[in-house]
């Protein structure tokens, strides 16, 4: 071999060896939390030390947990169907009227991804506690929809903006009117970008952790929130094993992600 | 094709009107959940605090007095630009070979690797942090490892470079994506041409694919900076108390010692540094691209 | 109302078969319509009348305004001054779901998510027609367009002129009262072209379905349409049926547009029976009228210049010389110079010589050949 292609062999072995390396850094710790969830010892440790499904257990007959579980699934769940009802009508509005108003609207919608939670966390803090309805349920909600509504928002956006207008203007011509051409047409078309912007949204409401921090109480907690203060003062695996559990739930609605994204483009 | 004039998107069927009434679900959302609470945040941070607590209705600077005037807190906010500075700096250096591979490597490589970097961003930082706080503890691999090696001295919980290593790891994928976008945007046929032209592959990334993603790199440090420096789970469970950023104050003040109006101040310095840092961007982008 | 102007006692040799359509129904009128975007005037006051049973082609170059003036018919646009009326009956403030007015896009727009037959359900559907009425409608059109078959494919799943066809059933479906093409055969491969223009032209006449067309392309207007308009920069600069624009055209523009066109600037030397004009290449003789001594503009079509051997120069009779001749299989383009003017002649036929440059010819024109442009200034 030429010494240039000996040099670029090796040139291209470096390289995938940086590579490796950048995928195990991201890896790892994601590696450590579901390996210490088998630990046989009473404590975290890595590597794990034995195997043993028990911690599963004990943190599946852990109440603070199921509760903190249930409360993570219900507020997913709201959040998102309120989302996406939202956010699809006023998407539509967005694309369909564009204009300065629109455009500056839809800066505002997306914006809760830039600005700092933390922000909006205490903000939400102050309005609820002056409110009255600090440590709830439906306070948690509004701030869960405010994080999670922008993916909704971006991924309806973009596919109304793949749309056809005259798809639309087909259907007029052929008698129907605005109401029955959106349900009819426009939402059959952008069925994958909901579906997407919908699993992102309930991804990002089981996981935050920030502005839910400022908004729990003894009666209202979530599970990442529970995660979090179980780990100041315990050195338990029960934790690694819920950790794994939150792991894998994620893997699959990302996998559900991108395959129904992979069909959209087809 | 004939060409077409560029017509606007008149409404048929539907008044125009009636269109924009659709935005009022979400806008009455915004309206109580980001509005109004950012309304507090600003109207607190110009309240007096005592140990009796607030809540009265005086209007006064004398937070941002206190937040630019005791060394503490300007550390403070030093320290918070550095660990996003850091966290920007080494994101990108890692970031962009992987973006590279994904744009550009091997193609059964490609969504593997980008599945790779968009499965921790749908983790919930609490866990990934928690997997970080395992693998640098004391007696956890690499705190052994680098004992072993004779760099005992070099701590990695409770320490700046562990929360540095947290902070990367969780922010950095927002480089990524940037990164991909940018490069995957760049028409390859310019590439091509460079190296018909007798450029070597280096050459070519050096003169022709580096320049061209430069977009793509300054929106996604825009992004790595303003997310990372807003951080609070990584910070709060990696530095134990003994790595103070704005945020972990912020929570601090706002939760065990009630002080409102010091922590909507820091809040809306916060804010600030975040809107400054997003304009620059915008306007390095309009400059750079103007050239 | 026809906006041609005839020259003065011009003979009945060009004059159209009497109109199929002239005691019909006016379906759609267009008054004095003006259709501005912000601060630019796209169409300029048209007028229009399309009587029932007509194919009308809108024809125009990119810019021309054809394509605004159906979506203003449609009513995706509206006119800023003057009126469209449908039957009679205003169309103002008639939203466009209202106006039962069927329109067949460039690109067919068929819902990518529904099959043929519910594509084409569709508008029967909105009206609210019994399930069986619906299945036996939709089974009927199909069979007119020759999909048989493939209803229940997807659009994705078919071939350009399968996706027009179902189109054009799914406008048909609703029963419109007028039709709307937008760049029917565009899309479509060149070969294919003429053959589906034929088809739509049949189906059109099948069903007695009132219909505009908008194209660009000229031989698709005349070969479909009852009358055609044609668009410049907004206007309408000529309507009549295809015999009349291509014999009669109103102005140069039209002249060369309609057709490939020799002009010829010349002055009125003789009249009678037949006006002799004298051009530069030579004197011809033609039955249209004019004024002693005037300046005009006349045109002979290609086909109509018959190339004779080398003779002396007299009326209708050209010496010209052979400057160079294009081969076009079904005929062959021959460029000749008369007294220093160019002159296109085509000539078609078996019997076809071949032309050597430099050639001596004689160029023959008859006089129903020779047009008067009325409005003969070049453009």
């Amino acid at each position: 071999m030429s010494v240039a292609g000996e040099r670029r062999k090796l040139g291209s072995v470096l390289f995938g060896l940086v590579i490796a390396i950048i995928v195990v850094f991201i890896l790892a710790p994601l590696a450590v939390a579901v390996g210490s969830s088998v630990t046989t010892t009473g404590y975290l440790a890595f590597p794990p030390r034995g195997f043993t499904l028990k911690w599963f257990g004990e943190a599946a007959s852990n109440p603070k947990f199921l509760e903190a579980l249930w409360t993570s699934l219900q507020l997913g769940v709201a959040t998102t169907v309120i989302s996406v009802v939202a956010g699809v009508l006023a998407s539509y509005a967005i694309v369909r009227r564009p204009g300065p108003l629109t455009a500056v609207l839809e800066q505002v919608l997306l914006s809760p991804i830039l600005l700092p939670a933390v922000v909006l966390g205490l903000g939400i803090l102050l309005s609820l506690s002056l409110s009255g309805w600090l440590g709830t349920f439906p306070g948690g909600l509004l701030a869960h929809i405010i994080v999670a509504s922008p993916f909704v928002t971006r991924s309806v956006l973009a596919g109304l903006r793949r749309l056809d207008p005259r798809l639309e203007e087909a259907s007029h011509s052929l008698g129907a009117g605005g109401v029955r051409t959106f349900c009819r047409i426009v939402l059959p078309s952008v069925r994958g970008a909901i579906i997407g912007g919908a699993v992102f949204a309930f991804v990002i409401s089981f996981d935050e952790a920030v502005v839910t921090l400022f908004l729990t109480g003894s009666d209202f907690t979530t599970l990442p929130v529970t995660i979090f203060t179980y780990v100041q003062y315990s050195n338990d695996p029960t934790i690694a094993a819920v950790s794994t559990v939150i792991i894998l739930v994620s893997a699959l609605l990302v996998g559900l992600v991108t395959r129904q994204g992979g069909r959209d483009e087809r | 094709m004939t060409a077409t004039i560029a017509l606007p998107r008149v409404r048929a069927g539907a008044p125009s009107r009636r269109t924009l009434l659709l935005l009022l679900p979400m806008l009455a959302i915004f309206a109580i959940g980001f509005a109004a609470p950012l309304y507090f945040v600003i109207r607190f941070s110009l309240e007096h605090f005592d140990a009796a607590g607030t809540q009265g209705a005086s209007v006064t600077l004398e937070q941002f007095v206190t937040i630019f005037t005791t060394p503490l807190y300007g550390d403070l906010i030093l320290r918070t630009l550095g660990l996003a500075l850091a966290t920007t700096v080494i994101s990108a250096v890692i970031g962009y070979p992987l973006a590279l591979a994904i744009t550009r490597g091997p193609r059964p490589l490609r969504a593997p690797l980008m599945a790779l970097v968009t499965i921790p961003m749908l983790t919930s930082v609490v866990v990934k942090t928690f997997g970080w706080q395992v693998l640098l503890s004391s007696d956890g691999m690499l705190q052994r490892t680098l004992d072993a090696v004779g760099l005992s001295s070099v701590k990695l919980l409770n320490t700046t470079t562990g929360v540095v290593l947290g902070l990367v790891h969780t922010y950095f994928p927002f480089m990524v994506v940037s990164l991909v976008a940018a490069l995957s945007a760049i028409d390859r046929t310019t590439e091509h041409a460079a190296a018909s032209l007798g450029s070597t592959p280096g050459q070519v990334f050096r003169r022709v694919t580096f320049p061209q993603s430069l977009d793509g790199l300054a929106a996604g440090s825009a992004l790595t900076f303003v997310t990372s420096m807003s951080a609070l789970v990584t910070p709060q469970m990696l530095g134990g108390g003994k790595v103070s950023t704005i945020v972990t104050v912020i929570y601090q003040q706002a939760t065990s010692a009630q002080n409102w109006p010091l922590a909507a101040a820091l809040g809306v310095v916060l804010l600030i540094i975040t809107l400054v840092i997003l304009s620059l961007q915008t306007w390095a982008v309009r400059h750079v691209s103007r050239r | 109302m026809t906006a041609t102007t005839r020259p003065r006692d011009a003979t009945p040799i060009t004059a159209d078969p009497p109109s199929d359509h002239e005691d019909k129904d006016i379906v759609l009128q267009m008054r004095t319509v003006s259709v501005s975007y912000g601060a630019t005037r796209v169409l300029h006051e048209v007028d229009l009348s399309v009587r029932s049973g007509e194919l009308i082609a809108l024809l125009g170059p990119s810019g021309s305004g054809k394509t605004t003036m159906i979506r203003t018919i449609a009513g995706f646009a509206h006119p800023t001054a003057g009126e469209v009326l449908l039957h009679g009956r205003k169309l103002a403030g008639v939203p466009a779901h209202r106006r039962n007015i069927g329109m067949v896009f460039q690109n067919y727009a068929l819902f990518p998510h529904l099959s043929v037959a519910d594509n084409i359900a569709y508008p029967l559907k909105v009206q609210k027609k019994g399930r069986a009425a619906i299945k036996a409608r939709v089974a009927e059109l199909v069979d007119l367009v020759q999909l048989t078959g493939h209803a229940a494919k997807r659009p994705a799943n078919l071939s350009g002129g399968q996706q027009q066809r179902v189109a054009l059933a799914r406008a048909l479906a609703m029963d419109p009262e007028l039709l709307l093409l937008d760049e029917p055969l565009s899309n479509l491969d060149a070969n294919l072209r003429r053959e589906v223009g034929e088809e739509i032209r049949r189906l059109q006449q099948r069903t007695g379905t009132t219909t505009i067309m908008v194209t660009h392309d000229r031989q698709e207007a005349f070969g479909m349409a009852d009358r055609m308009a044609v668009l410049r920069q907004g206007r309408i600069e000529q309507l009549g049926t295809p015999r009349t624009v291509y014999r009669r055209p109103v102005n140069a523009f039209m002249a060369s547009f309609a057709g490939e066109a020799n002009l010829l600037p010349g002055t009125v030397t003789g009249s009678g029976p037949d006006t002799q004009v004298t051009t530069p290449a030579g004197t011809l003789a033609t039955p249209d009228q004019a004024n002693q001594g005037s300046e005009v503009v006349v045109m002979i079509r290609p086909e109509d210049v018959r190339i004779g051997p080398p003779a002396a120069a007299g009326t209708g009779v050209l010496p010209a010389s052979i400057v160079e001749s294009f081969y076009y299989g079904s005929s062959l383009v021959v460029q000749a110079e008369a007294s220093g003017v160019r002159v296109q002649a085509l000539v078609t036929g078996a019997a076809t010589t071949w032309f050597e440059a430099g050639q001596q010819v004689s160029l023959r024109i008859d006089p129903q050949a020779v047009v008067i442009i009325p409005d003969g200034e070049r453009e």
